[in-house]
């Protein structure tokens, strides 16, 4: 779940840019440093298909229906910085052209979405994807959004210790609401979501985008 | 001449939309959100009531949830007294925030107002670009998939038609990338 | 003359697309490059455009007596002059368009070239393109032959020498193409170099045609349109025809089929 803005006070979003611009010089370096007619392309390409993964739905139990990650699968194939930066401009481009999201929020959703939980998915996936291949995978995806989650809510929870006034929701709602979903629902749509992208990738043997 | 002081409108309104934004999400009292709310509605009167739909349809329902959740958590199970007027105001400026958001986004060309970063904006052409392709490719993908099942598909099978789905993506974002950049060099870039 | 290709042999991905090709284009003929899906149509053109290049030792690409090589398209001169001279039309034209309004597409080709009247070329090209109507819009919110109709206004306006035309008529209303083709046919000293699987189209677009055999694919047939369309076995080896064998009543025959794909 993406933090709205107004959740937040500028107390937290500001440090979070703070913290996010340099990740984002990092990232942009590092995997998209070759001249602009070789990384604009692929950037751009790789924004719009985390994008487009994020708009498939799958129904759930109780007649909702929950949307796609896929931010771990961009880490697992290439690495956590790659998703980051993608994921941050998904959520631009969510703000700004589509009017969902936030762009007061857009750093720390960033760092929570884009950053901890697929570096957590990339990690789960490094120690086990090679004596245990599909559960690895279904784990990646699975850890990925729940570290996701839990970051939101820790978030969430540090706003309302700084400021009740500001935040009147405790923690322990915050928590449940976000966490029980996200374990028990959309976690599992996750993992088995990233356990058939996977394993389809592997088999075709899709090269990918060099970065 | 006409589309340079488009563009430079469109910087000052989105230079005002950033400072604005910043600044409500730290407001708390309900007063000076009050004053907030009239000052927005009269700036942007119109268009307002599409700008208000979009609140109604996307902040409120989370942000209501979260508040009735947490006051029915506090009232009854931790049986403390709380205060009403943390959550208004919690719900006031998110809604806001977005109604503010949307109406300038609803006044602005984003891609003229970023014209003096010609590379951003050449980034973020390329992404809805490649956006639009690639969302009529998955769209298309799931109809395919819905119409070779004797039944509807439920979840498993969306989340494993989504997993061929994103094989698919991934050849054409691979492809398109490529002819991009191609395209790129061939027109002098 | 424009380009000559000497024993060209080029491999993509470990898998060969072209094999030993050898022909000349002169300035301002027309040719058609005729061939099935996947015979390296594209690549060819992107050969000829200087996006892809033969290995060492698998021959040459000549444009106006130079060696087409990477090195020399990195050199800002020789660069600048290619790129203002030869434009290429993409078959996924969705690639071609990246600038924020269809305006600013068409002007970005005389801008990156550093032409003059540039708003005049825009205008021009976007009333004979029937796209004056988008100018302001992006161009990726625009139908599939607005797209193409916008991807050939932003190539025209570099005024160019040689035209590469990858498929130029695919999401091309009838009319519209037949507009094209006519265009194309009445332009004096430029070359039009336009790749098609469809035998109709090339007979419309050029009087010589190079016909490719399937990949990795060599040079099947060089010269006159009329001379090709007439050649069935020709045709059926390159997969452009074949031979349709039904009863009818128990009394079997066989026609002879063209694969017209539009």
């Amino acid at each position: 779940m993406h933090v709205p803005d107004g959740f937040l006070s500028p107390q937290i979003t500001i440090p979070a840019y703070a913290v996010a611009a340099p990740l984002w010089a990092v990232g942009v370096r590092r995997y998209f440093g070759r001249g602009a007619v070789e990384s604009l392309p692929v950037v751009g390409s790789l924004t719009a298909l985390a994008f487009v993964i994020q708009t498939i739905m799958i129904p759930v139990p109780g007649g909702t229906s929950t949307h796609l990650v896929g931010v771990a699968l961009l880490a697992i194939l290439y690495h956590p910085l790659v998703a980051f930066v993608c994921e941050s401009l998904v959520l631009l481009l969510q703000a700004v052209f589509f009017g969902a999201g936030g762009v007061t929020v857009l750093g720390v959703n960033a760092l929570a979405m884009g950053l901890l939980g697929p570096a957590a998915a990339w990690l789960v996936y490094r120690l086990l994807g090679r004596v245990w291949g599909r559960g690895a995978a279904f784990l990646a995806g699975y850890v990925g959004l729940q570290v996701s989650t839990v970051a939101v809510a820790a978030v969430l929870g540090l706003q309302h210790h700084l400021s009740e006034r500001y935040f009147p929701i405790p923690f322990s709602v915050s928590f449940a609401a976000m966490v029980i979903p996200s374990a028990t629902v959309t976690g599992v749509v996750e993992g088995l979501y990233t356990v058939f992208a996977l394993s389809l990738l592997r088999k075709a043997k899709l090269r990918g985008l060099e970065l | 001449m006409g589309s340079s002081s488009d563009a430079r409108r469109s910087r000052a309104w989105l230079a005002a939309w950033v400072v604005a934004v910043f600044g409500l999400s730290a407001l708390t009292d309900l007063r000076t959100l009050g004053i907030a709310c009239a000052a927005a509605a009269l700036i942007f009167w119109r268009g307002s009531w599409r700008a208000v739909r979009k609140v109604l349809l996307s902040v409120l329902p989370i942000t209501l949830g979260l508040s009735l959740a947490s006051w029915a958590w506090l009232r009854f199970g931790l049986k403390t007294g709380p205060s009403v007027q943390p959550f208004l105001a919690l719900g006031l400026r998110a809604a806001l925030i977005a109604f503010v958001t949307f109406s300038v986004l609803a006044r602005v060309n984003l891609l003229r107002a970023l014209a003096p970063w010609p590379s951003l904006v050449r980034l973020l052409c390329l992404a809805l670009a490649q956006i639009h392709a690639l969302r009529l490719l998955a769209t298309e993908s799931l109809l395919g998939l819905r119409s070779r099942m004797p039944r509807k598909p439920g979840a498993i099978d969306l989340v494993r038609g989504a997993g061929g789905i994103t094989g698919a993506l991934f050849g054409l974002a691979t492809r398109n990338a490529r002819d991009i950049s191609d395209a790129m060099r061939s027109r002098g870039f | 003359m424009p380009f000559t290709l000497e024993r060209v042999s080029l491999q993509l991905s470990g898998r060969p697309v072209l094999q030993e090709l050898s022909f000349s284009v002169q300035p301002g003929e027309r040719v058609v490059l005729l061939g099935v899906n996947g015979c390296g149509k594209t690549t060819l053109l992107k050969l000829l455009d200087g996006l892809v290049f033969p290995g060492q030792g698998q021959g040459q690409v000549r444009y106006a007596g130079e060696p087409l090589r990477q090195a020399l398209l990195e050199e800002g001169a020789f660069r600048r002059r290619f790129r203002s001279e030869v434009a290429f039309l993409f078959q996924n034209v969705d690639a071609m368009l990246f600038n924020p309004s269809v305006a600013d597409e068409i002007a970005f080709g005389p801008r990156q070239l550093g032409l003059a009247d540039v708003d005049a070329r825009v205008a021009r090209w976007a009333e004979f393109f029937d796209v004056a109507q988008f100018l302001d819009r992006p161009p990726f919110e625009l139908s599939g032959g607005e797209k193409k109709r916008v991807a050939l206004a932003a190539l025209f306006a570099i005024d160019p020498k040689v035209l590469l035309l990858d498929e130029p008529t695919a999401n091309l209303d009838p009319a519209f193409s037949a507009r094209l083709i006519d265009f194309l046919g009445q332009l004096q000293d430029v070359t039009v170099i336009a790749s098609t699987h469809n035998l109709t189209v090339a007979e419309e677009l050029a009087s010589r045609t190079v016909l490719l055999g399937r990949a990795p694919a060599g040079v099947l047939y060089d010269g006159p349109t009329g001379g090709l369309l007439g050649n069935e076995r020709l045709l059926v080896e390159s997969g452009l025809a074949h031979r349709h064998a039904h009863g009818h009543g128990g009394a079997p025959h066989v026609h002879f089929h063209v694969h017209d794909m539009e």
